[in-house]
This record gives structure tokens, sequence and C-alpha cells, in this order.
């Protein structure tokens, strides 16, 4: 053991300590704060779970919503994540390496370019209003393209899908040809070697790509706020708020420590039913 | 089960190109029912393109697939009656041997004791008895092999197809995998067709060989037959082991570049004289020579003792000459350097025609 840490130390010490003091000290704190309370503009550290309560009671609302868009941002990027990735690898032939490129290069321009990309072509007087009416199509400009969970859905899903394609393309590289002309020589039709042989495969991207895509959306709190509109209250701006205009740190915790906890849950059921349902019954 | 006079498979001008470059020329092929039957030919002679025809996973741009006296030439390899055990396996690697073996017949919904019957079955005549519920990862190149093999035979195909099958082995296992596919070829009948580059490896399964070459089939018979009586230089020097002389034929004779010659009618133009190495006698330069034989002197240039016969090269002029000779008191006779003189009787070469 003492051999084992010698050896090992000077490659796991910066690391580990970056890791305890900027992350698991502040969490453990805020984890120890959530069961604090606020009352009366001062705090109270005897251990309460008021918060939480709190929490489910009113803004049942906000989490109900928070993880619906999550979800849906999160099954439907990884969706079309897994068909791009899919394309490239088994149908673009030697234009698989460009696409795949391009898809990246998307990353470039960041976070809050996309977002303003979109306000720009669903506003008011975005592109897509501008377009329509000179088309003739429509006469007044449509408002309702933008401020509501579709333009987050979309804004969103648009900043995450480059990162969700790779986690899956990489799963489907290790996917071997061979076996898949095995299945068909077995007798299978071209869905059932897909589903039996080529899903279960890479299973493990999928749950990477669904999980990277779901917890961002899940966390965000700048998206939603500037294309969500008045009613979309996901629990990331929520959150923000008792940082800091509510002061309420402590309530503040209670609701992360349940985002976190209620991702956990959502994560692992998919994996399981993902592993259920392509099980080998052969 | 033996060869017998059922066709099983009659390919009827079949071929196929790949861009400008054809891999297959139009060609017949039929196959009996219980044939052992070898596609042998140099790489890129377009074997696996026609093994891939008779599967299903290449369409002929011309020509017809018939198995079973059914025409298959357009369908799809899931729809066929043949199965094949793939160059590297292609085994699924997210199941056990079990599962891999089963599942051709879980697609097939195949019963449930039925299935469970014949994966027994199978695996005892495969031997991969304590390995069913191991991952295919964990497994060594034989086992593969024979995971593969009986993931294709529980299917009960009209035909086993199998692509370069011991290529991936060492040659002792090559040996022994040999000697049981043909154990399981005698036990449970069938045909099965296989390609192969290595000519041993064709003549020691197959009881028909197709010899390839350049996208056409250019020689098709037992093995026996192919090696006695070769159509082609090409042939000859593929299968076993040849002597080509070069030499023109005129007016009826044949005259060798290397010097004498012999009567031999037909046209006249460029041929070749093949001879067997085991079909030419070696002795020193000054022996007396037999009766109407043809010989060529040269120098004795290596002696290799191989078990059952010793092995000499032999140059003359710029060319080598390869002589099997189980008479040991020749090795006494002639030495490394020697003059020697190698000949035959007229009866045991062959001419052919220069392809």
């Amino acid at each position: 053991m003492m051999d084992w840490l010698r050896r090992h130390l000077p490659f796991v010490l910066p690391s580990t300590t970056i890791f305890l003091f900027c992350f698991a000290a502040p969490v453990a704190y805020f984890f120890v704060m959530s069961f604090w309370q606020i009352k009366s503009y001062r705090l109270s550290t005897d251990p309460t779970a008021h918060n939480y309560i709190e929490v489910w009671t009113d803004y049942f609302s906000s989490l109900w919503y928070t993880f619906a868009v999550a979800s849906v941002i999160g099954l439907a990027v990884t969706t079309v994540a897994f068909g791009f990735a899919y394309f490239i690898r088994f149908k673009a032939g030697r234009w698989g390496t460009p696409l795949l490129f391009v898809a990246l290069l998307t990353l470039f321009g960041g976070y809050l370019t996309k977002i303003y990309v979109w306000k720009t072509i669903l506003g008011q007087s975005g592109v897509l209003n501008t377009a329509l009416q000179a088309i003739g199509a429509i006469d007044e400009p449509i408002t309702a393209f933008l401020y509501n969970p579709l333009a987050v859905v979309i804004t969103l899903g648009h900043y995450t899908l480059p990162l969700a394609i790779l986690p899956i393309y990489g799963a489907l590289r290790s996917v071997e040809d061979v076996p898949l002309r095995g299945a068909r020589d077995l007798g299978a039709r071209p869905w059932r070697v897909f589903k039996e042989i080529v899903l279960p495969q890479c299973q493990a991207g999928i749950l990477f790509s669904f999980t990277l895509t779901f917890l961002f959306a899940a966390g965000d709190y700048v998206t939603p706020l500037l294309v969500g509109g008045p009613y979309t209250s996901m629990m990331g701006v929520i959150i923000q708020h008792q940082f800091g205009l509510r002061f309420n740190a402590p309530l503040g915790a209670a609701m992360a420590f349940t985002v976190i906890a209620v991702c956990m849950i959502i994560i692992g059921a998919l994996g399981l039913a993902l592993r259920q349902s392509l099980k080998v019954r052969a | 089960m033996a060869s017998t006079d059922e066709t099983i498979v009659r390919l009827t001008g079949i071929s196929k190109s790949f861009g400008d470059l054809v891999a297959v020329h139009p060609l017949d092929l039929t196959i009996q029912r219980g044939d052992f039957l070898a596609i042998l030919g140099p790489s890129g002679c377009g074997k696996t393109t026609l093994l891939n025809m008779i599967a299903g996973f290449l369409y002929p741009d011309s020509g017809t697939v018939e198995i079973g006296g059914r025409d298959v030439t357009r369908q799809s390899p899931d729809r066929r009656p043949t199965n094949m055990v793939f160059q590297g396996y292609g085994l699924f690697p997210h199941m056990t041997v079990r599962q891999n073996i089963a599942y051709g017949l879980h697609i097939r919904k195949t019963p449930k004791n039925e299935l469970k019957e014949r994966v027994r079955e199978i695996i005892d005549l495969v031997h991969l008895e304590e390995l069913e519920e191991r991952g295919v990862g964990q497994l060594s190149g034989g086992q593969a092999q024979r995971v593969a093999l009986a993931r294709a035979l529980i299917m009960r195909p009209d035909v086993l197809l199998l692509d370069e099958p011991l290529a991936a082995l060492d040659l002792k296992l090559r040996k022994a995998m040999q000697t049981e596919l043909r154990r399981i070829h005698n036990s449970i009948g069938g045909t099965f067709v296989f390609v192969t580059h290595d000519q041993s490896e064709a003549m020691g399964l197959a009881n028909q060989i197709a010899v390839m070459s350049a996208g056409r089939i250019v020689q098709q018979g037992t093995a026996e037959d192919i090696y006695a009586t070769p159509q082609s230089r090409f042939v000859s020097t593929f299968i076993g082991e040849a002597n080509i002389l070069r030499g023109r034929r005129s007016g009826g004779r044949i005259t060798l570049v290397l010097g004498g010659g012999f009567e031999d009618a037909g046209n006249d133009e460029d041929v070749v004289v093949m001879l067997r190495p085991e079909a030419a006698s070696l002795a020193p330069a000054d022996a007396p020579l037999p009766d109407d034989a043809l010989y060529l002197t040269g120098r004795l240039e290596d002696a290799v003792f191989l078990g059952t016969y010793i092995k000499y090269t032999v140059a003359v002029d710029d060319e080598i000459f390869a002589v099997h000779s189980a008479d040991t008191d020749l090795r006494g006779r002639v030495a490394i350097g020697d003059a020697v003189q190698l000949s035959w009787a007229h009866t045991e070469h062959k001419v052919l025609p220069d392809t």
C-alpha cells in the first residue's frame, strides 16, 4: 500500500487536491446547507427537511416542467445524433469523416451566439417571420415562435447535438461489419440486425449521449431565460434566483440536490430500460 | 455422405464487375449434393466474389444462381438455404457462445425444446462442451472457429459456405481443423463449398476442386484428376509442384529450348512441357541413359532430406528443376556441385498450352 502510494502519488495528487477543494468540499458544504433554513432573514442551522418539502410542493410544477423539457431534449437530440452517426458510419463512405468534421465545426461560436442566432431566426422581426411575410403566407408576424418551450428545445438541441454525436459515433465505429453480414446470413431481416446486433453494441454510447444532453438541459439557466419566456420557469433559473435575488441559499441548495437526485434516477432508469429492451433473448 | 448425382447449386453465366474491374467473367459451375468443393485460386482471382454471389451478399451482373432447383439470383442472404462461415468468423461480440449458436434458430422461431436439443447436438458435434456460457471474446482462435461453424451448421443449410475458414489459425491448429471439418462433413453429410488460396488445404479437404484464375474457373475435377491431367501451365504449377520446360511445336515435333525434342501432333505454336518432380530421375552425368528417355544435363545445386523422399535441385543453364526421389542409394552417388543427368520417359510429361 505504501509502495503503491509512493509510486502513484505524484500523478494523482494534483488532480485529487483540485477535486477535493474545488468540487467535493463545496458540494458537501451546500449539501449540509440544504438542511438549514432562512427564518425572518436569519440563517438557522437547526437541521430540517423543510426546504425539500417546499421544493416538492411549491415548486413541483417547475420541477416537472424542467424534467419534461430536459427529457424531450435528451431523447430528441440522442435520436437525431444516432441517425447522423449511423449515417456517417454505415452509409456515407468516404464522406463520413468530412461530415463529422462539419458537425463538430458548428461548436465554433459558442453557446451565447447560438441563443442569439435562434432569437434572430424565431423573433418577431426575425428571419422566419420576414420570410413568411415575404412569400405572403402570413400578414402579421407570428410572435409564438419565440419565448416558449419549443424554442428552448430547439436552441439547446442545436447546441448539444455535436456533443451527442461523438459518443455514439465512437460506439458505432467499433461495431464490425462481418457480424452484421452474419446475422443476415442466419435469416435476420435488416431491422432485426439493427435492433439485435447494432443497437446492443452501442448501448453505452447512446446512454452517454443522452446523459450529456439531458444533464446539460436540466441544469441550464441561460437559454430558458433568454428564449423561454415568462412561464417557462425551469429549475436552473429558479435556483439561480435563490442564490441571487432571493438570498435563500439553503432553499437553492435543496433545489439543486433534488434536481441532481432526480437526474440520477431518470438516467439510471433509462439505462435499465435500455438494457432490458436490448437484452439478447436467443 | 459422398457426392451424388443430384445438382444442388447451378450457376449459369454469372459475372460480376466492380467499376472497370471484372472480378468474375461469365462462368458456369454446378455442385452436386454431398460435395466438398474447394474454390482454389490466388488472391484477387474472384473466388470470394463467387462465394458471395452464392450466399447472396452480392448479386451477379448477369446470369442466374439456382440452389436446390430454385432461382435465388435476386434473393437476399436471409432468404437463401445457405449459411456461411466467415473469414474472421464474425461472431456476435455481445452474445455468449450458446446465444451465438442459437441465434439463427431463434430468428426462425424454433420451439424452445427443439432449439435446446439442436444446440446440444451441434455443441457435441464441434466439441464446445463447457464453453456455452462464455463470451465470445474469451475464446481462442480454434474455439471461435468452432462457434462460427456451429452457428452456421445448426441451420442445416443446403449448402455450407466457408470463406478461407482456416486462414487465421496456426499451422498445427489448421491441420487439426482440417481433420475436424472432414469428420463433420462425413458425419452430417451435406454440401460444403469453401474458398482457399492454399492448395494443400484444398487437396486435404475437398473431393472436388475448382481452380480459378483471373475471374475464370480454369479447371474443375477431383484433386487426383487435376494433379494428373492439368489443362494449363497455371493449373499444373498451382496444384502440386511442377517443372516447366519451354518449347515450340513445328511440323508435328516439339523442340525444347534447353535442347532435345520429341514427336507430338498438333498446331505449330509455343508450348510448355510439364514434368512432375517425382516423375523425373536423377543420375550422375556419365551414367547410361535409359532407352527412349528425354534428358537434360545440369549441375546439382542442393539436396534436402524430407523424410519419405529427397528433394534435389538441379540447375540447367539458368533454370532450376526439382526432382523428388525416394532412392536412398542415389544420395551416395551424386554430390552437390556434380554434373548430373535429369531424365524422364516420354509418357511422364504433359504438353500444355502456355496459359
